[in-house]
């Protein structure tokens, strides 16, 4: 790759963007280009830039704003969860088939029924996981393709206490709660990335397993979170007051 | 050094583009960054879409005092410096909690320190500093339109990047 010019004068690729962009001044601009015109390494890293330009701009997703107008969604539903199968540089990686599955956080449930829907908010609560298959752990993400038989334990993010309950929804429809054992919510302590007790063994239900945290303020029956998640649907994210929900996305497929 | 051309002071300036606009028009500025300080083509997606999420979030955090491509450059850097420290935390996890626990190989995480585990490892500011610094090669007036401070603090913050990064080193 052919990287900046080494002599302290050449142009760093913030001005590159700046000069493309037509974002510097005049002055700085025109000594930019008269650098680039005595510059082979410049010139060089310049064209190499505007490549990857063409190629970002030629696979960019659509505008994350973009969404049905309100008038097309029903009163206290939601936006559909987004779904970005991000291309892969190059053919290196065309057999994989990856599918980005971005978490989202969303806000109590207003007064007027209304949700704010946005991703991981800044302070927000978070679940994230932890893989094991065979002798192997790593670090997930929502969008992580697994298998029946993968065990799965779960991280919680919060920077305030809260009383937590993880649930899922296979792709049968089929509720089921992970956390806690005991029938009210468990309290958790603020923290980052503090490990859910227990583990999760998949059984062999393929296809997508939604997994929603519920962040409560007060220790809620288990049996409402449940009742939350069989009452929505797969595309809209369970609502429950006084609760903060994240949700993870298992794309669970055969070995 | 006034460098780049700043909207809201421009007087010929048709005003504040769209979001839209800027992502049309921008958007390939944070993935091709966010795929250099991460590594990652999938993970540079996902800052895309994080950046640009925030923006329709909060609109105001882009004030206008510097220029779009300046200010996308400093937002995909916190960005990505936040999603490295999420991910030393969970390596942490992984070598304290998980690995031994569940497994009981006792192996060790890798003791070398890699470029992102510095970065994770660095404060907030020297992280910024080191990335513009080391990994775009910017001048100190470019590091310092970027982050607000004089060009000498620059020199300064950019002696203890090098001093902090031996001392990582050695830890490790």
């Amino acid at each position: 790759m052919v990287e900046r010019g080494t002599s302290p004068t050449c142009l760093s690729d913030l001005r590159l963007d700046l000069l493309v962009a037509g974002e510097l001044d005049p002055g700085a601009a025109s000594a930019a280009r008269a650098h680039l015109a005595a510059c082979a390494d410049c010139t060089a890293r310049l064209a190499v830039l505007e490549g990857e330009r063409e190629q970002i701009r030629a696979h960019l997703p659509p505008f994350p704003g973009r969404a049905a107008p309100p008038a097309a969604r029903p009163r206290g539903s939601r936006p559909r969860a987004r779904r970005w199968a991000w291309p892969l540089a190059a053919a290196a990686a065309a057999a994989l088939v990856l599918v980005v599955w971005p978490r989202r956080t969303i806000d109590e449930t207003g007064d007027d029924g209304a949700i704010t829907d946005t991703t991981r908010r800044k302070g927000g609560p978070t679940l994230a996981l932890f893989v094991r298959r065979g002798d192997r752990v790593t670090a997930g993400a929502s969008g992580e393709v697994v298998h029946p038989g993968d065990e799965i334990q779960f991280a919680a993010t919060s920077s305030d206490p809260a009383f937590l309950v993880i649930a899922s929804v296979d792709a049968a429809g089929r509720v089921s709660v992970y956390h806690p054992t005991d029938r009210r919510a468990a309290p958790i302590g603020p923290g980052s990335d503090r490990l859910v007790p227990g583990g999760v063994l998949l059984d062999d239900v393929l296809g997508t397993e939604l997994v929603y945290g519920f962040f409560c303020r007060d220790r809620i029956e288990v049996s409402a979170a449940r009742a939350a998640i069989e009452a929505g649907t797969p595309s809209a994210l369970p609502s429950l007051p006084g609760c903060q929900v994240d949700q993870l996305a298992l794309i669970k497929r055969p070995r | 050094m006034e460098l780049t051309r700043k909207r809201a002071a421009a007087s010929d300036s048709p005003g504040p583009p769209d979001l839209e606009t800027i992502y049309r028009e921008h958007g390939h500025v944070v993935v091709r960054r966010a795929r250099r300080i991460l590594g990652d083509e999938v993970e540079a997606g996902e800052i895309l879409q994080e950046v640009f999420l925030s923006l329709l979030d909060r609109p105001d955090q882009f004030e206008g005092r510097s220029a779009v491509t300046t200010f996308l450059y400093a937002m995909t850097t916190n960005a990505c410096l936040n999603r490295l420290r999420d991910r030393r935390r969970r390596s942490q996890i992984l070598a304290e909690a998980i690995v031994p626990l569940e497994i009981g190989s006792g192996g060790r995480p890798e003791a070398s320190l890699d470029a992102a585990s510095l970065l994770a490892r660095l404060p907030e500011r020297l992280a910024r500093v080191a990335i513009y610094h080391f990994l775009d090669g910017m001048t100190h007036d470019e590091i310092a339109e970027l982050i607000g401070v004089s060009r000498r603090q620059v020199g300064n913050l950019v002696v203890r990047v090098q001093e902090e990064a031996r001392r990582l080193a050695r830890a490790a």
